[in-house]
């Protein structure tokens, strides 16, 4: 018998119902026993005790750290430099020995352990604020935040802790954000991208982490487009955000053909679906593409000249061209995916090279090629019968005509036009997909 | 391991500023302070220095392109004055190879129109934060700091004093 997973919803509306259909003679109460078995039914309340309770322990430990960075704001009078501290680092390596005690020495509570190992990290960056603030040193608001990402994801890979990692994202992107505060000024953060995927991909295929994975690959597509923004304004951004979401596609094309990683794929496709579709999208309008169209001049002495911070997108490219031949083998029986694939590696190449040529040719192409890839997902969702798709496709067919209609100068009356027209034909569509999906299901009967 | 290197970078945040407060010479300067409040430091007083301004100094023209250069290392030489606070008489690129008796050579960073030596924050406690403010608004003139400077010119601010009180956190 197959290992089939269901959801936790599912499971309790089983067992809560399985006790009326057994008294209405509907199964036997072997039959019962076997279901109740099958889908683990009696194991749903200490289930759900473990997961209230590790809401309770994330709940108290983040209350506890806002209490902890509070003190910060509040400065001890009285006490000695010294004492200050001895007290600080009392109070990290409490909840560490404290953590390691509990989870891994005596396995006595792991969850509470755990959470205490993570208050220890979060207790960690409020200390270097409080060490900053006993010595008075001041530097730029962003500072603490890279040594507080280097010491949670020390702890992340010491003992395989997913929220670690997640406190190591997030505070090494706050600080790689901070250094690019000033968008027009490229910054010497460029290598952030590089360290990143050396450091936190590996470690989310090592722990199969799909919350990891999915936090890394929105850092790393951000940051990527931030540095090539940074040297090459909107160009910059739009060129890398169009080979970003390549990658990301292909990436999740190639985990979906691995057993072990294939949870990473849907999330990777999606995130590189939406990369090259805003990208696209803002192409379509013509003040952006002719500002695009501006900066060419300046990616290309970006990846001629200063090339640090457009390396991580021509880096993303090459990657890109070496995972292409495996994606490609993955899709080749499959026609949805092939045609997904196609349609966005077609609008990096198209609106990359029309972006070099022309605005108008780039404003033109855009449009096409958002249009192209809504009949896609219109005709994917059609033949995988998926809502999804299907909807989505139409959503951006009427997000088109209704910017293109708010973008020119039209007239009230063409406008309301436009919005009706979406209105009535988002209502056709649907209904008309859904008689289809009638007819699929009936004819596969 | 990993306890080990939280605690190994918590040890190196104060590091420089311990050896310089252990090493270092003491020096009084004056100061002139501007007051905002930082939510994730505490409360501190920002301050600006006469050798902040020092004679000789031309501020870099901002570009893109010298983003980095204007974040270069300066060393300014500071010399003391009959009243005993010392003031600035050069500028230098390098850490002068000699420096003359009764000198000392103190690092900085170009930051915007004037010279940033990591000694422009002072925290202060949140009891009495008005009344220090006050005073020192009212007596910039008096206002001085005592600081240390080590031999590779890093400074560490000690205290500051207001004619003849002493904030010292």
């Amino acid at each position: 018998m197959t290992d089939k997973k269901v959801s936790a919803r599912f499971r309790k509306q089983l067992k809560d119902e399985l006790p009326t259909w057994q008294a209405e003679g509907l199964i036997s109460p072997n039959q019962a026993n076997a279901l109740t078995q099958r889908y683990r039914l009696e194991k749903i309340g200490a289930e759900s005790l473990r997961m209230l309770l590790g809401v309770i322990y994330a709940i108290g430990i983040v209350l506890v750290a806002i209490g902890v960075i509070s003190f910060v704001a509040f400065h001890w009078t009285g006490m000695s430099k010294t004492s200050k501290v001895v007290l600080i680092f009392a109070a990290m390596l409490a909840c560490h020995g404290a953590g390691f005690y509990l989870w891994q020495i005596t396995d006595k509570s792991p969850k509470l352990g755990h959470a205490l190992i993570c208050l220890g990290t979060l207790i960690f960056g409020a200390n270097i604020g409080l060490m900053a603030q006993i010595f008075h040193i001041k530097g730029q608001w962003n500072g603490m935040f890279l040594p507080w990402a280097i010491g949670a994801i020390a702890m992340a890979y010491a003992i395989g802790s997913m929220p670690n990692a997640a406190i190591a994202i997030v505070t090494s992107f706050i600080w790689f954000v901070g250094q690019n505060q000033w968008f027009y000024s490229p910054s010497s953060s460029w290598w952030y991208p590089f360290a990143a995927a050396a450091v936190l991909v590996p470690f989310a295929y090592i722990r199969r982490s799909g919350v990891v994975f999915v936090m890394t690959i929105i850092c790393l597509a951000a940051s990527i487009q931030i540095c090539a923004g940074g040297a090459a304004d909107f160009a910059g951004w739009a060129i890398s955000a169009l080979v970003t979401g390549a990658l990301l596609f292909c990436w999740g094309l190639v985990s979906h053909g691995s057993d072990k990683f294939k949870s990473f794929a849907i999330p990777a496709m999606i995130a590189g679906a939406i990369s090259t579709g805003l990208a696209q999208y803002l192409c379509s309008f013509r003040d952006f593409a002719e500002e695009m169209a501006m900066d060419t001049g300046l990616f290309v002495t970006g990846v001629t000249g200063n090339y640090l911070h457009v390396s991580s997108t021509i880096a993303s490219l090459v990657v890109l061209l070496l995972l292409l031949p495996f994606a490609v083998k993955r899709i080749h029986t499959h026609k949805v995916l092939k045609a997904i694939t196609r349609i966005i590696i077609a609008t990096l190449m198209v609106i990359t090279g029309s972006a070099f040529v022309n605005e108008i040719l780039l404003v033109v192409v855009a449009n096409i090629g958002f249009l192209a890839m809504a009949a896609v997902l219109i005709w994917a969702g059609c033949q995988l019968e998926n809502r999804r798709l299907f909807w989505v496709g139409v959503l951006i067919v009427a997000l088109m005509v209704v910017s293109r209609t708010l973008e020119y100068e039209t007239g009230l009356l063409i406008k309301s036009a436009a919005f009706i027209a979406c209105g009535i034909g988002l209502m056709i569509a649907g209904g008309m997909f859904e008689k289809y999906l009638k007819r699929r299901r009936i004819s596969g009967e | 391991m990993a306890v080990a290197a939280q605690s190994a970078i918590l040890a190196a945040v104060p590091s420089r500023q311990v050896y310089t407060r252990a090493t270092g010479k003491l020096i009084t300067i004056k100061t002139a302070p501007v007051d905002p409040y930082d939510f994730l430091s505490g409360y501190h007083v920002v301050l600006n220095y006469e050798i902040s301004r020092p004679p000789g100094f031309e501020p870099t023209r901002w570009d893109r392109r010298t983003a980095r250069e204007r974040n270069k290392p300066v060393y300014v030489m500071l010399k003391a004055g009959p009243d005993n606070i010392w003031s600035a008489t050069s500028v230098h690129n390098t850490l002068p190879g000699k420096v003359p008796d009764g000198c000392v050579v103190i690092k900085g960073r170009e930051g915007g129109r004037r010279i940033r030596y990591g000694i422009e924050s002072y925290f202060i406690p949140e009891k009495g934060r008005e009344a220090i403010e006050k005073d020192l608004r009212q007596n910039q003139r008096q206002a001085k700091a005592q600081i240390k400077v080590d031999r590779f010119g890093n400074a560490a601010l000690i205290r500051l004093i207001v004619e003849d009180r002493v904030y010292e956190y």
